[in-house]
Parts: C-alpha cells; sequence; structure tokens
C-alpha cells in the first residue's frame, strides 16, 4: 500500500475530486496521480457518491457536455483499472502460475512426439527379436539425433532441445517456488507447490482453500464422478506427484494426503500471509507427514 | 466485418433464440465481462457500456478495448461489492449479467439498484456453477422466483442449450422498487446503502 491521502470529512463526487486536481489556465491538464490515488482511497473508505449524475458534472462547470463526462469517466477508469491491476498482482506469482503450465505443456508434448516416433520404428523394424536391450527415451533419442540419415532425425534435435528448455524451465520454476511459497516447498517440493498453485489459480485461492479441496485440487473428474454417482472420492490430486504419496502403501496412501494436504494448508496461508518460511512448522508438518506414512 | 457468432457469445444465442433486447442508444452495465468479446459487440450499439470484471488477465485485455473505444468503461472490481463501484455508473437502461458463480442470483440482486425503472435484466446463469446436486429445473425456477420477489417482472427463461451447454437466460423488465415485507434483505441493504452514499 502506498501513500494514502487524507480523506476530506464530506462526501465528493468523483468528477469533484477530478476538478480539484486541475492545473489552472489556460492548461486545464488533471493531475491524474493524484486524482487515481484520492479515488481509490475514496472508493475503499466508501466515501464517493454513489450514482453520479452526468447533468450535476456539466452544470458544476467540469466537463462541457455528455461525451465530455463519458470520456473524463474512461480515462479516470482505465487509469484507476491499471493501479489496481498493479496493485493486487503479484509478478513473480503470475510468472511462476505461467511457467509452470509452460513445464507440463513441454513435458507432454516431447512424450506425445515420442511416442509417434517410436510407433515409426517400430513399425518399421524387423519383426524378429531385438538384441538390444531397452533403452531409456534420451538414449534413443540422443542416438536417433546423431543419425543424419534418419528421417526423424531433425525433429529428434528439436526434441533435444525441447527437452534443455524443459530443464532451464524446471530450474527457474524451482527458484520461483522457493521464493512465493517457501513453506508448501519445504513440504512437497517446489514444483508440486507450483502445480498446485498453478491450479489453484492464485497464493489467495490457495490460501484460502480448504485441506480436503487441497487434497483433490486436480482430481476433477473423479471428484465428481463421486459427487454424480457414489463412487469411492478420490484420495488425492496433484499431491500425488510428491513422493511421500505415491511411495506410500496403498494402505496408508489416503491417511498420508490426507495430513499432507491439512499441513500444506496451513503452509499456504503462512505464504501468503506472513511470506516467509517457519522452520519450527516445517519441522513439525514435516514429522506429521512422516508418522502418517508409517504403518501402524 | 465482424461476425458475432452465437456459439461463442450468449447475448448473440439470445439474439437469435429469442428477439433482440432494445440496446439501440442504451446504458448498459455488464457483470462479468471477461475479455470484452461481448462488450464489444455491445459498444457498436449502446451508447455507453460499463464493463465489470473481476479476474486480473482478463481486465487487461478490456483495459486494451476500452482505450480503443471511446464507449467502454472498464471496472475492475468484484460485482459482489457493488458499493465500491457505485460511485462510476448511472442508472442503466440495461443490466446484464454473465458470471458463473455458485452466488450469481444473488449477485445480480445486488446489482439491481443500477437499473431504471422499465429497464431489462439479461442474467445468463450457469447451472453447473450453481451446485451439481440440485435439479436444474428447481435451481431455474429459484432464481426467477428471487427475480419476481425483487421487483423484476414478465420473467421468462431462454434455454441457451443449443449453443452453450448448460446454459439458460433469464431477461425481465425491472418494475417499480418494491419496499414489501418479503423482498429479499439483500435488495433492501443494497438499496439502503446507495442511499446513504448519495447522501
Amino acid at each position: 500500500m502506498g501513500h494514502v491521502p487524507q480523506i476530506p470529512p464530506e462526501k465528493w463526487f468523483w468528477y469533484e475530486i477530478c476538478d480539484s486536481h486541475r492545473e489552472p489556465a489556460p492548461s486545464f491538464s488533471f493531475n491524474w496521480e493524484m486524482i487515481v490515488e484520492q479515488i481509490r482511497a475514496h472508493r475503499d473508505h466508501l466515501t464517493l457518491c454513489a450514482l453520479p449524475k452526468w447533468e450535476e458534472a456539466v452544470s458544476a462547470g467540469i466537463v462541457l457536455d455528455r461525451n465530455g463526462y463519458l470520456s473524463l469517466m474512461k480515462d479516470l477508469a482505465i487509469r484507476v483499472a491499471i493501479r489496481d491491476l498493479e496493485e493486487r498482482c503479484d509478478a513473480d506469482e503470475i510468472a511462476l502460475i505461467h511457467l509452470v503450465r509452460i513445464l507440463d505443456e513441454i513435458d507432454h508434448s516431447i512424450s506425445r512426439l515420442y511416442e509417434k516416433m517410436d510407433e515409426y520404428s517400430s513399425a518399421l523394424s524387423s519383426p524378429l527379436p531385438h538384441e538390444e536391450p531397452d533403452r531409456t527415451v534420451k538414449v534413443r533419442i540422443d542416438s536417433l539425433a546423431h543419425d543424419t540419415t534418419h528421417p526423424l532425425s531433425h525433429l529428434a534435435k528439436s526434441i533435444q532441445r525441447m527437452h534443455e528448455s524443459r530443464v532451464a524451465i524446471a530450474k527457474t520454476v524451482r527458484e520461483y517456488a522457493q521464493k512465493t511459497l517457501p513453506n508448501m516447498s519445504a513440504l512437497c517440493g517446489p514444483l508440486v507447490s507450483a502445480r498446485l498453485l498453478a491450479r489453484a489459480g492464485s497464493k489467495h485461492h490457495l490460501a484460502y482453500m480448504p485441506a480436503a479441496s487441497l487434497q483433490v485440487l486436480g482430481a476433477g473428474p473423479s471428484l465428481f464422478m463421486h459427487m454424480r454417482t457414489g463412487s469411492d472420492p478420490p484420495k488425492h490430486g496433484i499431491i500425488y506427484q510428491y513422493k511421500g504419496v505415491h511411495h506410500a502403501k496403498r494402505r496408508v496412501k489416503g491417511r498420508v494426503s490426507r495430513v499432507l494436504a491439512s499441513q500444506l494448508a496451513i503452509a499456504a496461508r503462512i505464504d501468503y500471509f506472513r511470506g516467509s518460511r517457519d522452520d519450527d512448522f516445517v519441522i513439525k508438518a514435516g514429522e506429521k507427514i512422516c508418522r502418517a506414512g508409517k504403518e501402524r | 466485418m465482424r461476425v458475432w457468432d452465437p456459439e461463442k457469445s450468449k447475448f448473440a444465442a439470445l439474439c437469435v433464440l429469442e428477439r433482440e433486447p432494445p440496446v439501440l442508444r442504451t446504458r448498459i452495465l455488464y457483470l462479468g465481462a471477461a475479455a470484452g468479446t461481448t462488450v464489444s459487440f455491445l459498444a457498436d450499439y449502446a451508447e455507453v457500456v460499463y464493463a465489470v470484471e473481476f479476474a486480473p488477465r482478463p481486465v487487461r485485455s478490456l483495459i486494451r478495448l476500452a482505450y480503443e473505444r471511446n464507449n467502454v468503461i472498464p471496472l475492475f472490481e468484484d460485482a459482489r461489492y457493488p458499493e465500491r463501484y457505485l460511485p462510476f455508473v448511472e442508472r442503466v437502461d440495461i443490466l446484464i449479467q454473465d458470471i458463473a458463480q455458485r452466488d450469481q442470483v444473488e449477485i445480480v440482486l445486488r446489482n439491481l439498484v443500477f437499473l431504471k425503472n422499465g429497464g431489462h435484466l439479461i442474467l445468463f446463469l450457469k447451472l453447473l456453477s450453481m451446485g451439481s446436486e440440485r435439479k436444474e429445473e428447481d435451481m431455474i425456477a429459484d432464481a426467477i422466483a428471487a427475480l419476481e420477489n425483487a421487483g423484476v417482472t414478465r420473467v421468462q427463461m431462454i434455454d441457451l442449450n443449443v449453443y452453450h451447454t448448460g446454459h439458460v437466460a433469464l431477461w425481465g423488465v425491472y418494475a417499480e422498487e418494491k419496499e414489501t415485507e418479503n423482498s429479499p434483505k439483500q435488495i433492501r441493504t443494497a438499496v439502503a446503502r446507495s442511499r446513504a452514499l448519495h447522501d
């Protein structure tokens, strides 16, 4: 919150505030910076007069006619909206949300392309059993890229480059997540935290989300299936990607997800309202999650 | 030349399936303007469109649109709290709401203060957003009852399913503000609030 100007006791119409910050003749230009700050402060304190009438602005001599009124209103509205946008949006948070979406899209694209390339080679290769053992995706792409006579060698090179971008973006996502979501990152890792943030839409939404919603975030289809038909509810959504959940024994998976989600809900609130890492909390929450994963 | 596609715009679907609301040279308050696609078409006909949107990303496009048009006024506000933008909006001839939220009916009730006597109310209901547990017919009936209780008369229901799955439009005319005992509480508070602010 920047500088909040003094609020006069009586109520004003918005155009009266505009008029009070006007240069004298001959320029008559508006001091927009002051106007925007004052109008926003008045609006937040509900000290502006409601439902303005353009005729009054004309008779007060502030604008010439209806068109003048509307264009002044529009100028003001745009400036106020831009100022609100600046204040309400955390650039790091938005960057993180979009970067993690791009990251998941790259992964998706690489695996789809690779699948098609694999189909191509298995359709053409000899039907006799291979002497070569299974090779990883990366090794096969590398060897294809080196084989310049192969029709897919250029594509393989592109995929290699995409993979390099992926590594770079993942690194940035980790850094940003550890900066904007320090407590959540400490509990379930920066990438999973970033995905939760991207799905929730903003830190605000994440902080106000109940733990039970956090637990099944990203499991929408099965959740709605559960609500509609009464099938078993999903145990986990995005948090399944956290190794503590997907490596947990089948019998305790639900419990681990539940405990992790409840601790993440607290972490999300610390991240949103305080914004710094709380070591005591992280240690305690980590212990609780660990304990939930043990067979009793 | 642009095509106002009923597949993309619920307002266009309403024009195709029912009839065109009288938008020519009117003042419109549009709640849930999003990136301003429908607003840009309405602005071709209307005198002025006050466009309310609360999501940061579409607001950027909305501001860009307002730069290009001289009759689009962007308001980056939550339509749940009309008292925040009451000081900037005049009484309007048409109130359009296209907000897919659970409390979308209550939001429109709160915003009825902006509507002139005899003004048109067009409410696009996304039934799926109102909870999947209840029957659709019940939700529509409740919404119509709430509107009629708040002084909206001749409410008619237009099914937009052909173009927009799970959407209906409710179209009514706002009559005299009735301070009857059974009018919903939020209306009375909104009206009282606006009067208090006007003093």
